[in-house]
């Protein structure tokens, strides 16, 4: 117990941010599935279609890749402590006030 | 895949006359939603640069917002594109023979249904607003008999000359099967009984 907050001392990697972005890629890539699906089974064939699906795809994986390389800078060992977030900086520090 | 030189059940001689989907400004206003959710975060974090980076090199924060704003620019990227795939599929074909009518609502509803020209009973066509008139967009009703209800065509463009084209279309149809009846009934396939039902 911390005798200044109060709370249990406890830390977590915060690699366990990188589960909640692993699960919403996978949604994505369920999503934009679907959506590719609809236009490749009801859309009228033709280049603006094919067009269409090929702008998606690249832009997805340029989104993908960009956020891939910026999360790969960081060490993902590195703790969450509760507690240093309590006691951490302030506000105002945050801001640079 | 729709192929418009292929549509479904075709009648002997159809011919596509319209294809019809809502106005651009459907595919205006997608685009700046998605323009807005992407530049006004990258504006931000350029003209509070020092901060910004200040937080991204911080081993917690960091991080954290890394996957953030990665979700977020991959949310603005998937409902650009749901968006812009509920304004394509929603369509309206009209042949010389039938309606068409193929519209998308959301992403696991999808209504699909056709109307022969024979079958219509008034066509409409509504402007409203300062834009609607301006742009020469609005909707076109189409009054079936029946319980089957009506068409609609939402936010298409000139709806005055779609529905000029639509009736006529009807009369052109009336015509073609009337010269039909006449024949059937002069070569003895039919009779004058058969022909007024």
């Amino acid at each position: 117990m911390n005798p200044i907050t109060g709370f249990p001392e406890f830390a977590i990697p915060i690699a366990f941010l990188l589960g909640i972005y692993g699960l919403f890629v996978v949604f994505y890539i369920i999503w934009s599935f679907f959506n590719i699906y609809h236009l490749m089974r009801f859309g009228v064939a033709g280049f603006f279609l094919t067009t269409l699906v090929t702008v998606y795809a690249i832009g997805s994986l340029v989104l993908l890749g960009a956020s891939g390389l910026s999360l790969l800078r960081y060490d993902w060992s590195t703790p969450f402590s509760v507690t240093a977030i309590l006691q951490g900086p302030s506000p105002e520090s945050l801001f640079d006030l | 895949m729709m192929h418009l030189d292929k549509l479904p059940n075709p009648r002997d001689g159809e011919r596509v006359v319209l294809e019809l989907r809502r106005n651009w400004l459907t595919v205006a206003s997608i685009v700046v939603v998605f323009g807005t959710m992407l530049l006004v975060p990258i504006i931000g974090a350029w003209a509070f640069w020092d901060l910004v980076s200040g937080w991204l090199a911080h081993p917690v924060i960091g991080p954290t917002a890394t996957v953030f704003a990665s979700i977020y620019f991959l949310c603005a990227w998937l409902f650009a594109f749901m968006e812009f795939t509920d304004y394509y599929l929603d369509l309206w074909i009209v042949t010389s023979e039938r309606v068409l009518s193929s519209e998308q609502k959301g992403l696991f509803n999808r209504v699909a249904s056709e109307l022969h020209l024979a079958a219509i009973q008034d066509v409409t066509s509504e402007q409203r607003g300062l834009l609607g008139t301006f742009l020469d967009f609005g909707d076109v009703h189409i009054q079936t008999a029946g319980e089957k209800g009506r068409f609609h065509f939402d936010n298409v463009d000139h709806p005055e000359r779609v529905k000029e084209t639509i009736i006529k279309l009807i009369e052109e149809d009336k015509k073609r099967h009337a010269h039909s009846l006449v024949a059937e009934v002069a070569r003895g396939e039919s009779t004058i009984e058969e022909t007024a039902h």
